[in-house]
This record gives structure tokens, C-alpha cells and sequence, in this order.
């Protein structure tokens, strides 16, 4: 993961370090010059001498040149990295639908408390957990009761920790620990204190950024955080061997599926499309689709993803704004990069296209900004891979939702999509209990090109757009969505309009926003 | 026209000066070149970083390079100074040797007219007697 770290204005400041450098090699230059000129024609004559100051003359003329070229190019990547970065903002305020800078940090605290009491529910998991150890406790030994009262109660831990913090400031990052019982794997996944987690989990629950961007006014992270309690999970016990614990916890979600109605594995309706959106067999269907995506789940994303990225505006030395920006930007990327034109034209759907291609990245990658930047026919994606019960089972489903111009228009492929969402519930809702991670990540080029990418690559949605003109930027974002079963249960088919509509919104904000940054 | 040393001095100067704001020029440059590790910091400042840095090789081995020529140049100087005052040297015992010569030539050349003068002031003087006995006898 690249790391950026670029102070502009301190940048642009240093170069009079270079041109007083420059200044004072152009200076000696001339006094070269001028010693050549000044010294007896029978010392210049001997030793070579009027051939070593002209060789010294040259030397020192060319580092002149130099220290222009370095210190120019410096100053125009600098200033091209400040303007792609204004523009970034201006970019994620339009995918927003709101002025990032005009909303202040107490709004904004409002807002993810808000989300975090509402859609991001640790106490739902701990309520869950309390009831399943509040009943008959046959099979369990007391480790592994321990191991369950310890799950629900750093759960609770957070709960009061988020409440207690909630007046301080905030370092909102995504936190998520998953252990598998059995092969059914339970992932939790909340926006959390950093400081409160660290202290709940420990040292090896800390919180990784995974890129950030600082300017002398500003600070935006994309942060991805691991809570580590897994690690120290895993080898404190191993559930593999004990088949009771893994029929409990596997009779525990099925009935949550039951509770809210989620179809079990055996009724799992597996369709599959091609780029125009036409019903095909499973063998007809690309063979890269390794890993789950829901739109359900990415309706939920746009929940939780609120506080991966953060944004910092400094207003003097005294003020400050924090804006976060909203999954609307993930998700319009997510299905933005999910497509890719051939070299022959055609239209094939490669969310893997990274992962499946390898080495040929970088080719892609020009493709890739080619498609975005005109109105080709997009696609979408998704693989997804469920584990529900004792049996993992995987259902591919591909969609096509995006019209002629490059619009989103859910109404082409309603069917679909429909048909989609169903399979997708069914794969998801089972096995992410609560979960689901973005992260942002970002990087500046130097001299390489134009690139957008965008893929999943083992289960992590990936989206990597960017120019290079010189010192260009780029910006990516990394998403794994899981599950959520509140969302399944409460409201499927209103999250999916939902969904629809934002992404659509989002989506067509963000090609609005990038052909104007680089159409 | 003699070679004018301190003018060569003076140039030498002038170089080691030009040395000297060489190595000011790379002060400058080692902090420019901190940005880099401070606020900048992607890939591609390290290969920004890595240009200043070549450049303030070079710069060095110029710097070298000015001191090696001035102290060739004020070496040089007095090579050619000690040459002349050589040359000059024995020139000046050559035209001294030439004098003498000529002196002690001069010398040889007024002894024999001297002689020759006696010699012939003797002849005229014996001349002169001879004459005087003869026409004596006579009267």
C-alpha cells in the first residue's frame, strides 16, 4: 500500500533551497569563465589547465541545469499533486452530494454516531451471543463458553466505549476481527475508537491506515483497520475438532436465517448473465468469480464506510473542518470497475481482472481509463461466495445494469438484477453476521500514465483511478463487504432501491466529476 | 613581459572562492533535499532525492576539481616565475663574462699601443739623436 505524505506548500517553499543553489552555481559558472579569461596564457598552457577549467566550466554549467530541472519538475508535481487533490475534493464532494468544507466536525461527529447507533450494530452480535449462551449449554465445554462470553463481552466493551467517547475526539477507523467456527465464518466489523479498541483488544488489535494524504491544510485517511484478536483466538483453541461446537454455532445461524427469512443454502437460486444481460449456464460464464459482493451488502456499505475515509480541513491555525467522505464514491467506483472493452471491442466483465491477468495490470490499466472516460456499455459483476452451515457453497451471478451511455439504469436489467440481489441475500446474509471493510488507498505516480483499475482480488473489491502527467495522483479503494443480517432481514428490497438509486446517483456523479477532472 | 604571479594568485582566489560557493550551493541543495524525507514522501520523491543527490556528487568532484586548478595555477605561476628569474640569471653572468672580456681586452688593447708608443718614442727619440750627432760633425 502506498503511503503519501505531501506537505505542498513546504514543498513549493523549499524550492528557494534550489534556487539559491541554482543562483549561486550560475554565479560560479561566470567566475570560471571569467578566471579562464583572466589567467596568463602560458599557465593555461601547461598541465592541461585551460582543458580542466573548461571541463570544470561544463561540470558546473550542467549541474546549474540540473538543479532548474530537478527543482522545476518538483514544483510542478507539488502543484499538480495540490490541484489533483482539490479536484479530488471537489470529486468527492460532487459523489457526496454535500459541501465536505461546509460541514463541520460536530455534524459530522453527529452523523457517524448517528450511523454507528443505527446501522453499525456490535450490540445486536453481543444480544445475539447473550441469548445463545443464556440458553442450554450442551455440547460447549467451559473454554469454549469462556471463549463466547469473552466475544460478547468486548462487545459490550465497545458499546460502553463508544458511548463514553463519544464527546472526544474522534479517530474513526473500521475494526474487524472474524474467527471461523467450524467452516462457518463469523466476521464483526464496527466503527470503533481507535483508542477504545486498542485498549479492548490489545496490542494486537491495532489499527493500521492504509493510506493518507496530508497537505499543509488538510488530512484525508483511508484507513482499513484488522482487529488481530482472531490470531490470538485461533491459537488459544481450535474449534475444527470439535464437531459439536461447529453443529451449535451452525444450528445458531440457521436459525437467524430462519428468524429473518434468509433462504438457506439448498434453496439457492444460481443465475448467471452475460454482458447484455441474457440468462446463460453457469459453464458459458467467466470462470474469474472467486468472491462474494452483494448489492445488499453494498447498500450496507455505504453505512459503514462514512467513516473510513476522513477528511481533515485546517482553516488557519486555528480552525479545522472534518468531512467524511460517504461510500457513494466506493460504490460508483465498485461498479465502475467492474468491466472491461477488450482489445477486440468487446465487452466482458472482469472484476477480476486484476487477479486473473497478473502482470498485464499495467496494459489494463490504460484500457481501463479509455472505457471510463467514454460512454461505453458497463456491466456488473459479482461473485458470491457463501458459507452457511457446515457446507460452503458459492453462487455467480453477473448483471448488467449499466445502459448504452454509461448511466446506470437499473430499469434495463431489472429482472437481472433481481434475480441477483436473491442469490446474493442468500450467499451473504448466512455467513457475516456484521461485516464488512473498505479501505481507500491512494498513491502518486510519477511519469507513468494514465491508469484506472478496478477488480476483486481475494474478496477485496478494488478501484484505482488515476493520472500521471508528470507527478499525478491516484486514488483508489479496497472493499470487502460482508454480510449483515439486520440489513437482509429489515429491509431487503427497500435497501436494494435504495441501493439503486444511490449508486446510480453516485455513480453518475462520479463520471460527471472525473470527465471534468480529466475528460 | 614576465609571468605576474600575484595576478595568478588572484585567480586562484577566484576559484577557490568559486569552491567554496560550490559547497554553499550544496548546503542549499542537502536541504532542499530534505523535503524529501519530510514532506514529501511517495516514490517518486525518492527519486527526486536521488537527482539532488547526483547532483551533489558532481558537485563535489567540481569543487575538487576548482582546488586541484588552483593550486595548479599558483603552482604553475612560480614554475614559470622560477624559470624566468633563471633565464635571467644567467643572462645577466653571460653579459657579465662578455664584459669582462671585453674589458680585459680593452685593457690588452691599451697595453700594446702603449708599448707601441714607447717603442716608437724610442725610435724617435734614437732618430732624433742620430740626426743631432750628424749634422754636429759637419760644422
Amino acid at each position: 500500500m502506498a503511503r503519501i505524505l505531501i506537505n505542498t506548500a513546504e514543498v513549493v517553499n523549499s524550492g528557494s533551497k534550489a534556487r539559491a543553489a541554482k543562483s549561486t552555481t550560475g554565479s560560479v559558472v561566470g567566475r570560471i569563465a571569467g578566471v579562464r579569461s583572466g589567467t596568463d596564457s602560458q599557465i593555461l598552457s601547461r598541465g592541461g589547465l585551460g582543458s580542466r577549467l573548461d571541463a570544470v566550466y561544463n561540470k558546473v554549467a550542467q549541474l546549474e541545469r540540473e538543479i532548474a530541472a530537478i527543482q522545476n519538475a518538483v514544483e510542478n508535481g507539488a502543484m499538480q499533486y495540490q490541484r489533483t487533490e482539490a479536484s479530488l475534493d471537489n470529486l468527492s464532494r460532487t459523489i457526496m452530494g454535500v459541501n465536505a468544507k461546509s460541514a463541520t466536525a460536530s455534524t459530522t461527529r453527529s452523523a457517524l454516531e448517528q450511523l454507528f447507533t443505527t446501522t453499525i450494530k456490535p450490540l445486536d452480535i453481543s444480544e445475539e451471543l447473550q441469548k445463545f449462551l443464556s440458553q442450554p449449554k450442551s455440547g460447549l465445554t467451559e473454554e469454549q463458553l469462556k471463549f463466547l462470553k469473552d466475544i460478547a463481552g468486548r462487545i459490550e466493551k465497545i458499546k460502553v466505549a463508544t458511548k463514553e467517547e463519544s464527546e472526544k475526539k474522534l479517530e474513526w477507523n473500521e475494526a474487524e476481527w472474524q474467527h471461523e467456527f467450524g467452516k462457518t465464518v463469523v466476521k464483526m466489523l464496527g466503527v470503533e475508537y481507535v483508542k477504545e479498541l486498542s485498549e479492548i483488544f490489545g496490542e494486537a488489535s491495532l489499527i493500521e491506515f492504509l493510506g493518507k494524504i496530508s497537505t499543509a491544510n488538510t488530512d484525508h485517511y483511508f484507513v482499513k483497520a484488522e482487529g488481530k484478536a482472531e490470531d490470538e483466538m485461533t491459537t488459544s483453541m481450535n474449534f475444527e475438532d470439535n464437531k459439536k461446537v461447529g453443529d451449535k454455532i451452525d444450528n445458531w445461524v440457521n436459525e437467524r436465517q430462519d428468524m429473518y427469512g434468509i433462504p438457506h443454502e439448498k434453496e439457492k437460486i444460481e443465475k448467471y448473465y452475460d454482458e447484455n444481460g441474457n440468462e446463460i449456464s453457469k459453464e458459458d460464464a467467466e470462470k474469474f468469480y472467486e468472491r462474494e459482493i452483494t448489492l445488499a451488502e453494498l447498500n450496507h456499505t455505504e453505512s459503514v464506510s462514512v467513516s473510513l475515509y476522513d477528511g481533515e480541513y485546517r482553516i488557519g491555525e486555528k480552525g479545522k473542518i472534518t468531512a467524511t467522505v460517504c461510500e457513494a464514491e466506493a460504490h460508483a467506483g465498485i461498479s465502475a470497475g467492474m468491466y472491461v472493452i477488450a482489445a477486440d471491442g468487446s465487452h466482458r466483465f472482469s472484476p477480476g481482472v486484476k487477479a486473473e491477468i497478473g502482470t498485464s495490470v499495467t496494459a489494463f490499466e490504460a484500457e481501463w481509463e479509455q472505457q471510463w472516460l467514454g460512454d461505453e456499455m458497463l456491466g456488473l459483476n459479482t461473485d458470491i461466495t457463501a458459507t452457511v452451515g457446515r457446507a460452503e457453497a458459492s453462487a455467480e451471478a453477473v448483471a448488467q445494469i449499466w445502459g448504452e451511455n454509461g448511466e446506470l439504469d437499473m430499469q434495463l436489467n431489472a429482472s437481472a438484477s433481481a434475480e441477483l440481489i436473491g442469490g446474493e441475500l442468500e450467499g451473504s446474509a448466512g455467513i457475516n453476521i456484521l461485516g464488512g471493510e473498505i479501505g481507500v488507498k491512494g498513491s502518486v505516480n510519477y511519469g507513468i500514465g494514465a491508469h484506472a483499475e478496478v477488480g476483486i482480488k481475494d474478496g477485496v473489491i478494488k478501484c484505482d483511478i488515476g493520472a500521471s502527467l508528470g507527478v499525478g495522483v491516484s486514488v483508489g479503494f479496497e472493499v470487502d463487504v460482508g454480510g449483515m443480517v439486520d440489513t437482509v432481514a429489515d429491509a431487503a428490497s427497500a435497501a436494494w432501491v435504495e441501493a439503486t438509486d444511490f449508486v446510480s446517483e453516485g455513480w453518475n456523479s462520479l463520471k460527471s466529476g472525473w470527465n471534468s477532472l480529466f475528460g | 613581459m614576465g609571468i605576474d604571479v600575484g595576478s595568478a594568485n588572484a585567480r586562484a582566489n577566484d576559484l577557490r572562492g568559486c569552491a567554496n560557493d560550490l559547497r554553499s550551493a550544496k548546503s542549499n541543495l542537502s536541504q532542499y533535499k530534505a523535503v524529501f524525507g519530510n514532506d514529501w514522501q511517495a516514490t517518486e520523491a525518492g527519486y527526486f532525492a536521488s537527482a539532488v543527490g547526483g547532483v551533489e556528487n558532481r558537485m563535489n568532484q567540481a569543487i575538487s576539481e576548482l582546488e586541484s586548478i588552483a593550486g595548479d595555477i599558483v603552482s604553475t605561476a612560480n614554475a614559470i616565475k622560477q624559470e624566468e628569474e633563471e633565464r635571467a640569471r644567467r643572462e645577466a653572468e653571460e653579459r657579465a663574462r662578455r664584459e669582462e672580456q671585453e674589458r680585459r681586452e680593452a685593457e690588452e688593447r691599451a697595453a700594446k699601443e702603449k708599448a707601441a708608443a714607447t717603442v716608437a718614442k724610442s725610435v724617435v727619440q734614437s732618430v732624433t739623436r742620430s740626426i743631432s750627432k750628424g749634422t754636429g760633425r759637419r760644422r
